[in-house]
């Protein structure tokens, strides 16, 4: 992996241009635009096909390194009152969650590389401690000397005075029932610490290290900012002032900062609107200094603050309780790697999977992007193909090699690639929202700013036991292009920002194997898509299920946050809504919305070692349907062979509910069985844990096939089985599931109505 | 997890390991892993797998199987229970298929249990 890339969007259409960034360990590589058609290697299949593009992108360039730095922080960039300190009092409310990684930065204006400056910090002991540094290379630090505790919040503040030459530290725990890891203040004699030392030298302010929160700045020798001793866990109310203030002076500048001395005291709730955070990266200094910042890399807020009672779960509305943000020496959401070369997207290029690939040596990158049709241009094709880019980056850069359980879920040991290997000793590449930071808290936010290395064709997915998410997409990509369908691409992010009028210009729909991030109105989109008259192909399963949105200044930027569903990780309490739009996240099932009313089915159960196959049903023989099963023998098994798990039917399987919202007059066509033990259903399905749940002895647990018809002529038809599209190209696409899914888009391209559509549907019992 | 709740857990899980994993390793269970080492087990194969892929719920030790060619050459390797640090690989454990690398780690987690004569 010495040479790996990203782009600077996801989405582009002819006539735009598309910037690439590429890290290159090899003087000099090459690159070709390429279009991506099938990505599995598998030599069981068709194998891999990419296609060359004439572009003028397409020669050799210049290589170089390029490097991310991680962690999250904030910036300023009016440094002048922090470079005139000469007094000074630091404070804040913390909540630290890695104590115990030593030396981390909390308000610091230090220089690591000739030990100027001051600052308060967590020390090498795990203790609050405050440093300065002359510009002698002289240094005093005073700690606490008593080791802070993980999870629990705390006030913090350390001072110096310049006429007395007293160096001062304190903390106080600040627990109630309901804001920390524990409730009852055990030992606060012990915790509650007051130190101070009269010391001979002054801090040299004025140094050549900028002021920052949660981090002190490192080496910058490409004049880029990358942080050390990066800071885990919350802080809330951070003040500065010139003067030294006592300690209860400082404690009363908790909620009511002013008077002699004041710097800055920002108020991290400032700019949460009744919709979220008007500006998710800004922050705001109270003070008349107006020093206000901006955060780098997300760090997560909408979380609890100090004084957080559990009254209310959502920060829109107490703001005042949700004033901390929590930042992650992991957070990364943007490499900021320079261009390396632009691509004006030919206006003619048909709309599909593009990536340029990079080559030197023996390594290689594909790096992925979706050409969509020109806005504004009626499209040619008359279905469109979503790619689920919300689902892409929610995977991307996933590690399940190193969750605990994972080979308990998955029936099998994750077969690591190298990639995977590349992404274990490279944690800067960032994580996916399965994943965990350092301290244990979920990944809520995912970027495309930064190389992901599984959205890539000949990738091969540890969850699946062989192809997952944007590898696996490339089987239906490849079996529609096999079959001359016509078809375009839009991504996600094009469906959430254009809505029901980008997806009405075609008469079919089709989505990727696994669309399971979704956001409201991505939601409305198809909605709207069905209530048209549109057909909807659902080619995959547990789609639409877990809340997203993306950042509407930035579409690379996606948020989740997860709990009471089958998930990677659970929000901490009152921290469940998404801090840029302040709506509920965890599953859309939780908000009235849930998946069998987008395609009439929900995800019922997961296994990921075997696939097995559907079997039709008896309804599937009224004339109304059957249509879907011309060609294919009556008592055929559906799918019981393919490129993912050997079957049609596997991994994540939903199952028709009409008590969720599948329509009364759905269709079960087909059903999957032969599932087992590894195939467990989901939690949020369960009233209680007990025994028989499994593949071999739960009914339950089975793929839907489901038909429906929609309002005006519309349709829906559902697979209800990531595997699925693993099939299609089996006995060179010659397969009962090839016949099935080109019966169904056939008969939904066609402008004739759909048998039986002459029938009105009506709600019934 | 803290220290004392580990040391109960790890107490219970040689417990499981001595009173409900030992009985059922025959050479027949063996046999049947390795004709099929992914997908439909016996229960008593499952109760066995399940055991071993638990790995006292640690990251740090737990195998892994490492794909060094795709579609030709499987390592056995393991997890170094943090970021950052290379995964091991035990190049003088490689297979020619999935399945068999499946069915050597297989057979390398129930010596690591003394469940298996080396």
């Amino acid at each position: 992996m010495k040479i790996t890339g990203y782009t600077d969007r996801m989405s582009v259409q002819p006539g735009e241009k598309i910037k690439f960034m590429v890290n290159s360990h090899y003087n000099k590589y090459k690159t070709e635009i390429v279009r991506l058609i099938h990505g599995d290697s598998n030599p069981e299949g068709p194998g891999v096909k990419i296609h060359k593009v004439e572009a003028d992108v397409n020669k050799e360039y210049s290589g170089r390194k390029q490097d991310i730095h991680m962690g999250s922080y904030i910036k300023f960039n009016n440094q002048s009152l922090f470079s005139l300190i000469s007094s000074f009092s630091l404070q804040a409310m913390i909540y630290p969650t890695t104590p115990e990684l030593g030396i981390q930065g909390i308000l610091t204006k230090w220089s690591p590389v000739n030990n100027t400056g001051y600052g308060l910090f967590i020390d090498e002991k795990g203790c609050l401690a405050v440093w300065i540094g002359d510009d002698k290379g002289n240094v005093e630090k005073l700690s606490t000397d008593i080791p802070l505790v993980t999870g629990c919040w705390y006030f913090v503040g350390g001072s110096f005075d310049e006429e007395s030459g007293k160096l001062s530290i304190c903390q106080e725990v600040v627990l109630n029932g309901t804001n920390s890891r524990f409730s009852l203040p055990y030992g606060t004699d012990e915790l509650n610490v007051s130190h101070e030392r009269k010391v001979n030298i002054k801090p040299y302010a004025d140094n050549n290290a900028e002021f920052l929160i949660a981090s002190i700045l490192g080496k910058q020798p490409d004049g880029k900012h990358k942080v050390i001793n990066r800071y885990n866990g919350k802080i809330d109310r951070p003040r500065v002032a010139s003067v030294a203030l006592s300690k209860e002076e400082m404690k009363s500048w908790i909620d009511h900062p002013s008077g002699k001395g004041l710097v800055a005291a920002w108020d991290f709730s400032e700019g949460i609107t009744r919709k979220g955070f008007r500006e998710l990266e800004k922050i705001y200094d109270q003070s008349p200094n107006q020093l206000h910042g901006e955060t780098v890399n997300h760090p997560t807020r909408a979380v609890t603050g100090y004084n957080w009672t559990s009254e209310e779960q959502n920060f829109v509305h107490a703001p005042e309780q949700y004033g901390a943000i929590h930042f992650h020496d992991d957070d990364l959401t943007d490499a900021k790697w320079d261009v390396d070369f632009e691509w004006k997207v030919p206006d003619n290029l048909q709309s599909g999977v593009y990536a340029a690939h990079v080559y030197a040596g023996e390594d290689e990158d594909y790096i992925t992007f979706f050409v969509r049709p020109k806005k504004g241009k009626k499209p040619t094709a008359k279905a469109v193909l979503i790619m689920p880019t919300a689902s892409y980056l929610a995977y991307a850069n996933n590690r399940f090699q190193d969750v605990p359980l994972a080979q308990l879920m998955f029936g099998r040991a994750p077969v690591v690639q190298q990639e995977d290997m590349y992404l274990g000793e490279h944690a800067e590449y960032g994580l996916s929202t399965y994943d965990h930071h350092n301290d244990g808290t979920g990944v809520c936010f995912s970027s495309a700013l930064r190389p992901i290395l599984n959205m890539r064709p000949k990738y091969r997915h540890n969850l699946s036991p062989s192809l997952w998410q944007f590898n696996a997409d490339l089987h239906l990509v490849d079996w529609l292009t096999e079959k001359g369908f016509e078809f375009d691409v839009v991504t996600d992010q094009d469906v959430h920002f254009e809505g029901a009028e980008l997806l009405n210009q075609y008469k079919v729909a089709i989505t990727g194997s696994h669309p399971e991030y979704y956001s409201g109105p991505m939601l409305d989109a198809v909605e709207g898509f069905q209530d048209n008259g549109g057909r909807f192909m659902y080619m995959g399963s547990n789609g639409f299920y877990w809340v997203v949105t993306f950042d509407p200044k930035n579409p690379n930027l996606m948020e989740v946050r997860k709990n009471y569903g089958n998930q990677g990780w659970k929000s901490k309490p009152g921290e469940i809504h998404l801090s840029i739009t302040g709506e509920q996240g965890s599953i859309w099932k939780h908000r009235g919305r849930a998946p069998q009313k987008i395609c009439g089915t929900g995800y019922a159960a997961q296994g990921f070692e075997v696939s097995s196959y559907y079997r039709r049903t008896e309804e599937s023989f009224n004339p109304e349907v059957d249509w879907i099963f011309e060609g294919i023998e009556k008592g055929e098994k559906i799918g019981d062979f393919g490129l993912v798990g050997g079957g049609a039917a596997g991994l994540e399987l939903d199952i028709y509910d009409t008590e969720l919202g599948t329509p009364p007059h759905a269709v079960i066509v087909a059903s999957s069985e032969g599932h087992t033990n590894v195939y467990m259903p989901v939690a949020e399905e369960l009233y209680f844990n007990i025994p028989g749940l499994s593949g071999e002895q739960n009914p339950r647990v089975r793929a839907d096939m489901v038909f429906y018809h929609t309002p005006n002529g519309g349709a829906v038809f559902s697979t209800s089985s990531i595997s699925y599209c693993g099939s299609l190209s089996h006995n060179n696409y010659d397969n009962n599931v090839s016949k099935l899914t080109e019966n169904v888009l056939k008969r939904f391209l066609a402008d004739q109505p759909l048998p039986g559509a002459e029938k009105k549907q009506v709600l019934t019992k | 997890m803290i220290d004392q709740a580990r040391k109960v857990y790890l107490e219970k899980d040689k417990w499981i390991l001595e009173n409900n994993i030992k009985p059922l390793i025959t050479e027949e269970l063996i046999e049947e892993h390795r004709k099929n080492p992914i997908g439909r087990h016996s229960s008593e194969l499952s109760l066995v797998l399940n055991y071993l892929r638990r790995h006292h719920e640690e990251i740090k030790g737990k195998d892994l199987i490492i794909c060094m060619e795709p579609h030709k050459k499987w390592c056995l390797g393991e997890h170094p229970g943090e970021r950052g640090v290379p995964y091991k690989v035990f190049e003088e454990e490689c297979f020619g298929s999935r399945e068999a690398a499946e069915h050597g780690l297989f057979l390398k987690r129930l010596k690591k249990h003394g469940l298996l004569n080396n």
